[in-house]
C-alpha cells in the first residue's frame, strides 16, 4: 500500500514534470520591449533576409507617387525592418491622423472595463446637447462603428469647402468644441446602425462622452491607463478648445511607439501579464460591426470594411467588396490615417507593421504590396533552427 | 488707353463683387471663410509640425501646403508659438504642454 502510494506520487511527479517541460516548450512567453525594441535577425524569425531590400525598393522608391517617412516591421516582439526618410528618425514623432481613432476606441474600452461608461449607453445620457430627435437610439457603439445614420461629410484637401471635418478642425468657433459641433449636424440619412459612414465627428462625440464620464481624471487618462503602462513615452495627444482630446486625429508619437500600441492589440490587450485593454475590446476591433451586414452597392464604404475603430481585411460579396489585401490573411486588421499612416496587426503571422508618410492627394502606398513582400519572405524562408516563427 | 484701364478696373471690380455675392449666397459658408480656415490650419499644423514633430519649417510647408501660403508667418522658437495671417484672417497657435502639444489661442 505504501509502495503503491509512493509509485503514485512518483508517477504524478513525472507527469507534472513532463507537463511543465511541454508547456515551456509549446507556449513561448511573449517578448515585450524593454526601454526600446530589440532588433531581430529575419532568418531566425523565418523571413527571407532579402525582404528588406524589397521593402526598400517599393516603399522608398524615388519615383514613387507616394512619400514614405518611416516603415517598421515587427515579428515576435522584435524589429526585423526599420527605415526612415525625409529627415525623419526613429526618435521623431509622426502624425497618426486617423490612426488616432483606434487609440480612442481602446481608451473607451479601458473605461468601460472599469465600469465608468458603457458602449450601449445612449449618447444623450452623457451629451444631452445632442438633439433628442436625431440622436434618439444612437448609442456609443454606433459612434465607434460609424453607423449613426446622421449626415457627416468627411473630406480633406480634395473638398475642403464642403467638409464637416475641415470645419470642425479649423473654423474658429467650431474647433473650440469638436464633440458638440457634431451634435449640430442633425440630418438623418439612414436608420441607426444600418449605414456605415466614416465620420471623425462620431469619434469626437464619443470622446466628449468619455470625458464627461471620467470627470477630472480624463486629462491624464490616456497616459495613466494606456501610454505609460505600455511605454509610449513619446505620445502627444492634442485637445480642442474645450479640453476634449481630438480623438479622431490629433495623436503624435514615434513609429516605435505606434508599434507598441499595435503590439498591445497583437497580444490581446495584455502587456507583461497585465490586461490593459479588455480582451473583449481587442476581439471587437477585428469583428465586422453590425452595420457591415447592411452593406449594399449603393452605400458601400470607400475603402475597407470596418469593425470598431479599426479597418478589416474582409470580403463582403453581397456588396461586391473583395478582400482589400489578398496577400494578408483574413485576420489582419489595421488603423489608417490621412496621408498614408498605417498600423497593421496580423495575429496569425505575429506581425505588426507601422508605416508613416505624407501621401498627399490620394496617391497612397499600397498595403497589398507590403503584404505580398512579407508573405513571399515567409514562404521563401524555411524555419531555421531556433526559429521564433 | 486711360479709358481702357478704367473700364478694365470696373470689370475686375464687378466680377469680384459678383463672385463674392455668388459664393456668399450659393456656396457652403466654409468657402467664404477660407482665409479663416487656412489661417487656423497653418497656425495649428505648423505649430505641431515644428514643435511636436520637430521638422524643419520647409518640411512642414511641404507637409501642409494647401491652396495658398500664409500672407505672413511668424514663428517664435523660444516661446513656441506660430502666428499666421491669410489675407484678412489671423490665427495663433502655441505649445500648450508636453503632453497636449499645440492648441490655438
Amino acid at each position: 500500500m505504501i509502495l503503491r502510494g509512493r509509485s503514485f506520487a512518483v508517477g504524478v511527479g513525472i507527469a507534472v514534470g513532463f507537463a511543465l517541460v511541454e508547456s515551456s516548450v509549446g507556449a513561448v512567453a511573449p517578448v515585450y520591449p524593454e526601454a526600446d525594441w530589440a532588433k531581430g535577425d529575419p532568418a531566425r524569425h523565418g523571413f527571407d533576409p532579402s525582404f528588406g531590400t524589397e521593402l526598400d525598393a517599393y516603399a522608398f522608391a524615388k519615383d514613387a507617387p507616394f512619400t514614405t517617412d518611416g516603415l517598421l516591421v515587427l515579428h515576435g516582439g522584435e524589429i526585423l525592418y526599420e527605415r526612415y526618410a525625409r529627415d525623419y528618425t526613429a526618435k521623431m514623432r509622426h502624425y497618426a491622423w486617423s490612426m488616432t481613432k483606434s487609440v480612442s476606441m481602446a481608451l473607451f474600452g479601458i473605461a468601460e472595463g472599469e465600469g465608468k461608461i458603457r458602449r450601449d449607453d445612449p449618447i444623450s445620457k452623457w451629451v444631452p446637447e445632442a438633439d433628442a430627435k436625431s440622436f434618439t437610439g444612437v448609442t456609443i457603439a454606433n459612434l465607434i462603428s460609424m453607423s449613426t445614420g446622421i449626415l457627416w461629410r468627411e473630406g480633406y484637401e480634395a473638398s475642403p469647402f464642403d467638409s464637416h471635418v475641415v470645419t470642425a478642425l479649423y473654423r474658429t468657433r467650431a474647433s473650440f468644441d469638436f464633440g458638440l459641433y457634431r451634435t449640430e449636424i442633425t440630418k438623418r440619412v439612414a436608420p441607426v446602425g444600418e449605414r456605415f459612414n466614416y465620420a471623425s465627428g462620431e469619434t469626437n462625440l464619443m470622446m466628449k462622452a468619455l470625458g464627461r464620464s471620467l470627470g477630472p481624471a480624463y486629462a491624464d487618462f490616456p497616459w495613466n491607463k494606456l501610454f505609460t503602462p505600455i511605454g509610449m513615452k513619446s505620445a502627444v495627444f492634442e485637445r480642442d478648445g474645450s479640453g476634449n482630446f481630438v480623438g479622431s486625429s490629433y495623436l503624435e508619437a514615434t513609429p516605435r511607439d505606434f508599434a507598441r500600441f499595435g503590439y498591445l492589440f497583437l497580444r490581446d490587450g495584455n502587456w507583461r501579464g497585465k490586461q490593459i485593454v479588455p480582451a473583449e475590446w481587442v476581439k471587437m476591433a477585428a469583428t465586422p460591426s453590425p452595420a457591415m451586414a447592411h452593406l449594399r452597392l449603393d452605400h458601400r464604404p470607400a475603402d475597407s470594411p470596418y469593425g470598431y475603430g479599426w479597418w478589416l481585411n474582409r470580403a463582403f460579396p453581397r456588396a461586391q467588396i473583395g478582400k482589400p489585401f489578398p496577400s494578408f490573411p483574413d485576420d489582419m486588421y489595421f488603423a489608417s490615417g490621412h496621408d498614408g499612416q498605417e498600423l497593421v496587426v496580423v495575429p496569425s503571422w505575429d506581425v505588426v507593421v507601422v508605416r508613416v508618410g505624407n501621401d498627399r492627394f490620394g496617391k497612397r502606398l499600397d498595403l497589398e504590396r507590403i503584404g505580398k513582400i512579407l508573405k513571399d519572405a515567409r514562404a521563401k524562408s524555411a524555419p531555421a533552427k531556433g526559429s521564433v516563427r | 488707353m486711360k479709358k481702357f484701364a478704367k473700364n478694365a478696373l470696373k470689370f475686375v471690380v464687378i466680377v469680384f463683387c459678383a463672385g463674392w455675392l455668388y459664393t456668399k449666397l450659393f456656396w457652403p459658408s466654409t468657402f467664404t471663410d477660407a482665409p479663416e480656415i487656412l489661417a487656423n490650419l497653418y497656425a495649428k499644423e505648423l505649430c505641431t509640425c515644428r514643435f511636436v514633430v520637430g521638422q524643419s519649417l520647409e518640411r512642414c510647408y511641404e507637409n501642409h501646403a494647401i491652396i495658398m501660403r500664409p500672407t505672413t508667418l511668424e514663428i517664435d522658437e523660444a516661446a513656441r508659438t506660430v502666428s499666421v495671417r491669410v489675407l484678412w484672417a489671423t490665427a495663433e497657435a502655441k505649445v500648450v504642454s508636453e503632453r497636449f502639444g499645440c492648441g490655438r489661442k
